[in-house]
Parts: C-alpha cells; sequence; structure tokens
C-alpha cells in the first residue's frame, strides 16, 4: 500500500524537476500479487488554483485506476501440455472526472459556462501475448470515452477505439518476419463523424550471410470517414539490399566498408470535401552508396 | 440587454465584445463575490469603455457605423476563430486560431496583454501600453497565410507571459487578458487590431489540448546518442509528454536512414499546426509504429516507443527517429472556418504546438568506439592500471554499467594468459570483492583483469581496457 501527498506552488519552477505548478494532489495505492498474477489499485484526487483566486477557474479531479496482469496458465491451464499455448493476459482501467469548483467572479467564464469544465473520462486497455519459441503474436484493444457534462456541451462526447493484432516469427536466427494490423475507430458525436483508421505494415529482415542482408517493409494506411467527406491512403515501401567487408581482426577490426542499394516508394493520397483541399504526393527514390568505416 | 449586445457581437473581434462580455460576467457574478478591485490602468479601461459604449443599442450601432465609414471600402472587417479560449495559468498553452476576411491586409506582430485600448485612429483595439506582458517568440511563430482570404496562427502562450497574467489576477484584476494580433495594408491605411481574449485555469479538461514539450529518450535519459554495431540491440525508446488539456494522442514513428534526405522543421511540426491545405501534404518516411493513446487531463504522460527489435539497424550511417502527431478532434481546440469566412467546416486542432518534434538519433557502425561507456572518463572504472596490492589487502573491482548487459563476467589471468580466476555478476551490481586468496594463486608479480557486458542472448556486447595487478612482495 502507498500513500503520496504531493504539493507544488503556484509558480514553482525548476530546471530539475517537471512538476506542474499550482497542484496538490494525493494518492492512494494498493497492490499485490499472488504468485504471477498482480493485480493494482489506486485512487487519485487533486486541485490547482491553490491560492484560490477567484477569477480563475479551480478544477477539482479525481481519479481510479485498476489493472492486473496474469499468465492465463496460472488460472486455467496448470502442467498440461496445452498451458504453453495460453497467452500471458492484462488488463487496466482508469476513470477520471474533473470538474470545475464554482464560476469563477471576473474570469470570464460567465458568459460562456460551457467552458468550465465537467468531464469523465474513462480509458480500458486490454492485451493477450502469446510467446512460443519461434513465433510470437499479439493482440491489444484499448477504448475511451470522454462524456462531456459541462453546459452546453453535453453533445461533445468522444469515443475512440484502437484493435491491433501483430505477430513475428523468426524461423532461423538469420530470418525475421514481423507483419501489423491496427483498426482505429474516433466518434466525435459532437460534429457527428466517424473517422476510421486502417494500417498493415509487414516487414523482413534477411541477414543472407554475413555479409549481405536484405530487409524490405510496407506500410499502408488507409484512413476515412463514414460520411464520405475526408478521406486519405500513405504507402510506403522500403527494400535494401547492403554488402559489408571489412579486415574484422587485427589493429584494422574496424575498418570495414558497406555498398548498400535501396528502393523507396512513398505515395501519399488525401482529400477533404469539406475544407475543398486534395493532395497527391509520389515519390519513388533509388539511392546506393559506400560507407566506410575507419574505427 | 447586456446579454443580447454580447450575443449581438460574437465571434467578432469589434471593441465591444470584450466590453460587452466584462460587463455581463460582472453582472453575473453579482451578490456572489466581491468584485476584485482594478488597478488604475484597468479602471480606466473600463470607464473608456462604459462612456464609448453604456449597452445602448443606439449607441453601440452609431459606433459601428462610425468604424465602418473608418474601413477601407475594399476590406471587411477581420475577424478570428476563437475568438476566446482557457490557457493554462502556470505554463504554455498553444491554439490554432485561423483570422479571416484579410482582403489586403498582411499580419506583422501579435502582443499580449492585460487590458485593451482603442487603437484610434487605427481600427479595433490594441493593446495598453501599460500591461504588455510579451511578445509571440520567433521561434514560436508558425503562422501562414492560408485558405480563403485567411491567416492561421499558432497562438502559443509561453510560460513567462501566463505567470504574468497569473501574477496580475492575483494582484486583483480580471483573469482574462489579450493575445492581439496587427494587421497592416500594405498599400497603407490604418492598420487593424484583432484580440483574443484569455481566460486562466488550471491544467485540465477546460484547456485546449495542445503540446507544451516533448522529450524522446534512450534509456529513460541514461543514454544519449547510441553508437551500435549493426544487428545490435537499440536502447529501450520512450516518449515523455507533456500536455495541456486532454485529447488522444495519435501519431506515428517514422524512420529516416542514412542516405535520405532530412526531413525540414515544417514536416516535423504536428499536424494540427498546419493550415487544412497542408495537413497530408507533410514530407512521410519508412513508418515503424502507429500509436493511439488516451491522454488523461493530467499534463504529463510517457509513451513506450517501437519495439527495438523492428527498428532498422543494417546500414551504417546515422538514423533518424521521427514522432509524428497527427490532428485530432478537441472540443476545444478548433477553428470555425466558416465564422470567420475562412471557408467551410470546423478545422480540428486537437495536439498542435508551437515548435517542431525533436528527433531521436542513432549511429550504426563498428559500435561502441565513440560512445563507450566503459571507456568514458565519467566513469568509474577500478582499480587504476598497474595498481599495486598487497597479500593481506582487499581488492575491489568497480566498473560503469552497461545498458544492455544482462550481466557481467570478470576474468583474471597471469602475466602468461592462463585464467585463474573468474566471476560472474548479475546486471544491477557494478562491483566484486575479491577472494582473499586470489593473489596467492598467482604465479606471477602481475596480474591482468577484464570486466564483460553479456547480453540476454549471452553474446559480449562490451568489455572494459585489459587492466594490469601489481603484487606488492612485503
Amino acid at each position: 500500500m502507498a500513500v503520496r501527498h504531493e504539493q507544488v506552488d503556484p509558480l514553482y519552477k525548476s530546471l530539475g524537476a517537471s512538476a506542474g505548478a499550482d497542484k496538490r494532489q494525493y494518492d492512494f495505492q494498493l497492490s499485490g500479487s499472488i504468485g504471477e498474477i498482480s493485480v493494482q489499485a489506486g485512487h487519485t484526487r487533486f486541485n490547482d488554483n491553490l491560492r484560490r483566486i477567484a477569477s480563475i477557474l479551480q478544477s477539482l479531479s479525481r481519479g481510479e485506476t485498476f489493472s492486473v496482469a496474469l499468465p492465463a496458465a496460472a488460472l486455467w491451464g496448470g502442467s498440461s501440455n496445452t498451458s504453453k499455448y495460453l497467452p500471458r493476459l492484462s488488463y487496466s482501467r482508469s476513470v477520471m472526472h474533473q470538474f470545475g469548483a464554482e464560476i469563477p467572479v471576473n474570469g470570464g467564464f460567465a458568459t460562456d459556462l460551457g467552458a468550465i469544465p465537467n468531464q469523465y473520462s474513462t480509458s480500458q486497455n486490454f492485451s493477450a501475448d502469446w510467446q512460443f519459441q519461434k513465433l510470437n503474436v499479439g493482440y491489444n484493444y484499448n477504448r475511451s470515452f470522454t462524456n462531456n457534462q459541462a453546459r452546453g456541451r453535453e453533445r461533445f462526447d468522444f469515443l475512440n477505439q484502437t484493435t491491433g493484432v501483430r505477430a513475428g516469427f523468426n524461423p532461423t536466427s538469420r530470418l525475421n518476419l514481423n507483419f501489423e494490423l491496427t483498426r482505429d475507430s474516433a466518434n466525435d458525436f459532437g460534429s457527428v463523424k466517424l473517422g476510421r483508421t486502417w494500417r498493415i505494415g509487414p516487414t523482413v529482415s534477411w541477414t543472407l550471410t554475413k555479409h549481405m542482408s536484405w530487409t524490405a517493409g510496407l506500410t499502408n494506411t488507409i484512413a476515412g470517414d463514414r460520411a464520405q467527406t475526408s478521406g486519405s491512403r500513405n504507402t510506403e515501401f522500403d527494400t535494401q539490399f547492403s554488402y559489408r567487408m571489412g579486415a574484422e581482426r587485427g589493429g584494422l577490426k574496424k575498418v570495414q566498408w558497406q555498398l548498400f542499394i535501396r528502393y523507396a516508394d512513398r505515395y501519399a493520397r488525401s482529400r477533404d470535401i469539406v475544407f475543398g483541399t486534395a493532395s497527391l504526393t509520389r515519390a519513388q527514390i533509388f539511392n546506393g552508396g559506400i560507407n566506410v568505416t575507419v574505427f | 440587454m447586456a446579454e443580447s449586445t454580447s450575443r449581438f457581437f460574437s465571434g467578432t473581434h469589434a471593441s465591444g465584445v470584450l466590453i460587452a462580455n466584462r460587463w455581463s460576467s460582472e453582472k453575473h457574478a453579482g451578490g456572489v463575490r466581491t468584485a476584485p478591485v482594478l488597478t488604475p490602468n484597468r479602471q480606466q479601461v473600463m470607464r473608456d469603455s462604459e462612456i464609448l459604449f453604456m449597452f445602448t443599442p443606439t449607441r453601440t450601432i452609431f459606433v459601428l457605423a462610425i468604424l465602418c465609414v473608418t474601413c477601407s471600402p475594399a476590406t471587411a472587417q477581420i475577424t478570428v476563430s476563437p475568438s476566446e479560449t482557457t490557457v493554462y495559468s502556470q505554463g504554455a498553452t498553444s491554439v490554432l486560431l485561423t483570422f479571416g476576411n484579410l482582403g489586403s491586409r498582411r499580419p506583422i506582430e501579435s502582443t499580449w496583454c492585460g487590458a485593451l485600448v482603442p487603437a484610434t485612429p487605427d481600427l479595433g483595439m490594441k493593446c495598453d501600453p501599460a500591461v504588455i506582458f510579451g511578445r509571440l517568440p520567433v521561434r514560436y511563430n508558425q503562422a501562414t497565410l492560408s485558405g480563403t482570404n485567411a491567416y492561421t496562427d499558432i497562438m502559443s502562450v509561453t510560460p513567462s507571459v501566463a505567470r504574468r497574467a497569473y501574477l496580475d489576477a492575483a494582484r486583483g484584476s480580471t483573469a482574462t487578458f489579450f493575445y492581439v494580433r496587427r494587421f497592416v495594408l500594405t498599400a497603407g491605411g490604418p492598420d487593424e487590431y484583432v484580440p483574443v481574449t484569455l481566460r486562466l485555469g488550471g491544467n485540465g479538461a477546460a484547456v485546449p489540448f495542445s503540446i507544451t514539450n516533448v522529450r524522446l529518450l534512450w534509456d529513460g535519459g541514461s543514454r544519449t546518442v547510441p553508437f551500435v554495431k549493426s544487428g545490435e540491440a537499440l536502447p529501450r525508446i520512450t516518449a515523455e509528454i507533456f500536455y495541456t488539456g486532454s485529447g488522444r494522442l495519435t501519431g506515428r514513428w517514422e524512420l529516416v536512414k542514412p542516405g535520405e534526405t532530412q526531413p525540414n522543421q515544417r514536416d516535423l511540426l504536428p499536424e494540427a499546426s498546419l493550415p487544412a491545405e497542408e495537413r497530408g501534404t507533410q514530407r512521410r518516411f519508412a513508418q515503424v509504429k502507429r500509436f493511439n493513446i488516451f491522454l488523461p487531463p493530467v499534463g504529463r504522460t510517457i509513451i513506450p516507443g517501437p519495439d527495438n527489435r523492428q527498428i532498422e539497424k543494417n546500414s551504417n550511417g546515422m538514423y533518424l527517429l521521427l514522432f509524428r502527431i497527427e490532428a485530432v478532434s478537441d472540443g476545444l481546440n478548433q477553428s470555425n472556418l466558416e465564422a470567420v469566412n475562412a471557408g467551410q467546416g470546423i478545422l480540428n486542432s486537437g495536439g498542435a504546438s508551437g515548435f517542431a518534434m525533436p528527433t531521436l538519433r542513432y549511429y550504426v557502425g563498428t559500435g561502441g568506439a565513440q560512445v563507450d561507456e566503459f571507456n568514458a572518463i565519467d566513469y568509474q572504472l577500478a582499480p587504476a592500471d598497474n595498481a599495486e596490492f598487497g597479500f593481506t589487502q582487499q581488492i575491489t573491482f568497480t566498473w560503469p554499467p552497461v545498458s544492455q548487459a544482462k550481466y557481467y563476467r570478470l576474468t583474471i589471468e597471469n602475466a602468461s594468459g592462463a585464467d585463474i580466476f573468474s566471476a560472474v555478476v548479475l546486471r544491477d551490481t557494478q562491483s566484486y570483492r575479491a577472494p582473499s586468496w586470489l593473489l596467492q594463486r598467482s604465479t606471477t608479480d602481475q596480474l591482468r583483469w577484464r570486466v564483460v557486458a553479456i547480453d540476454s542472448k549471452g553474446m559480449k556486447i562490451n568489455e572494459t581496457p585489459i587492466r594490469t595487478l601489481r603484487i606488492a612482495h612485503e
């Protein structure tokens, strides 16, 4: 169990510390573990405007956090043959409520009460990871919801979700394959706009011999909104072959040279009907060279 | 009446806005708290304002008419969105502003101040010279002409300006202050001043989501510029981000490889700091990882960088790791282009900043030569070379840490190269006290020793130079 109290006076400034000034914070943390299962829970509360200057907005914040991490085998697998296929799991959730203490006097807020915050934000994260001898696989999901309760801004809520899958495969110590797929969605309730972004990104790295290596990577990102008012596509492809030589022994062991040939293709296209903008950029880059390292 | 006047001027910069807002807020606050004592200058401004308007519709229209007559007939009044916002009272805040109806006027300087005075014979309200808080530093000036007869400005309130505004409020003045941009007619004519009203608050959900500082770190800041061999693991990467408000931090890590053209400062700006037509046109590089993280209203976070194994290290030379931030929706950091006649729609600018993102550099080569932790003079490697010890003396070996080390191996050999002792020490320990019988095992008068750092795969990643120990015969 841990209890922490932090108070930073108004206008405090330090070159060595990164403390935000004019803030008083209390943290209560509870953590424990049973075998490989670890659990943490915490409560935070803080406020600003310590001098209670009537014309400056004072915000009060209350937050709760909870997280748990465990190998699934510890719960269900035991020592059976299938236990090695069970993932390592983690889940976390944090909630924060921030609101204005009162309407500041002569602070410019009286005519725009919506500027006084009253916001609930919730963020949840889940991940699962599998680790085998030559293969690792991961999945993660994140969801955040911002619930705005400020006067006149009740509709201005945001819901964001991110889902990702990744895999890495090393069939030999010289060959490395990676793959990643992510999907983001951003729902802006105030503007009634739902945007989505997809990204796919395979990469390969192959050390053919002690001297030769080849790498290649592709990333394709597609973004757009449901109403089809805007969209973009970005594709980046890179491949490179390199050949390295050197003395590798004696006093000249650090002297080496490397020949490389690289090709890159960059494609970026975006359009926005509302703003009336459209752009297309395409670049194909081919370069090669010799690097000489003397020491 | 005050309410209707306030609404009438909403979204424009005409002098009536500020006065109406201030008058209105005092009426709202009446009976709740005692009105703060105003400094003479501020009182003077209030009196001028009250004399000027007194919030009768006839007088308001009359003054507006005079203002319109003095305007250039070819130019409409410049408007700005947002015309008011809340900023952090103890530090920096960045907000994207869009000025519309520029006509042939061109922007000049911008100033923060605690009070406004009529700009006569020029147009609008300008800063009271007695209460100037500061000017926008050139290094934070990312403003550019844009869109339909418009001007996009990144207002980066500096910490020193926020401090002055806070102190002014602490002395009893109103907590609103102003950002005033001056526009001139190149062909000659009166200047026009366009103010934005700024309220003071803490760093929370009331403040627009903006990036105020970014630190990209190797191993949490313990390394500066790593030099690695091809295929070696890089130190752990993190980004420490200071921000205002709350929102979603979305972006990507990209890699500039040796031989590639470097990005310019405009390429490294967050997308939200750019006008609509420039977004999506920044140069892109090989993407390493995407991130999309929710930032609660606490002001600081640390996010993990890309997996070290995914970062390319095949070619020799200098690599740059870029931290690119994309624009996100934020109810507070946005410009209504339609309202200022600068186009259509709302330009979201969550995640804006007044500065280009830093980059993280590393070199691939023969590794270790240029920044060799074991040989750096700041670190203590002991005993000293050729140090002399008697049989009864304690010998303690110490060495500097190596970030990727899993464990260290201390080896001691005699002058002929035969191993006489070795020890394995875990990564968190950088010292070893030799057993008392060590010197007695030696068949020569000298011993040689070194420490080798081993990584998790059992590979040697660094080693100290070989040092000599001399045996003193007492």
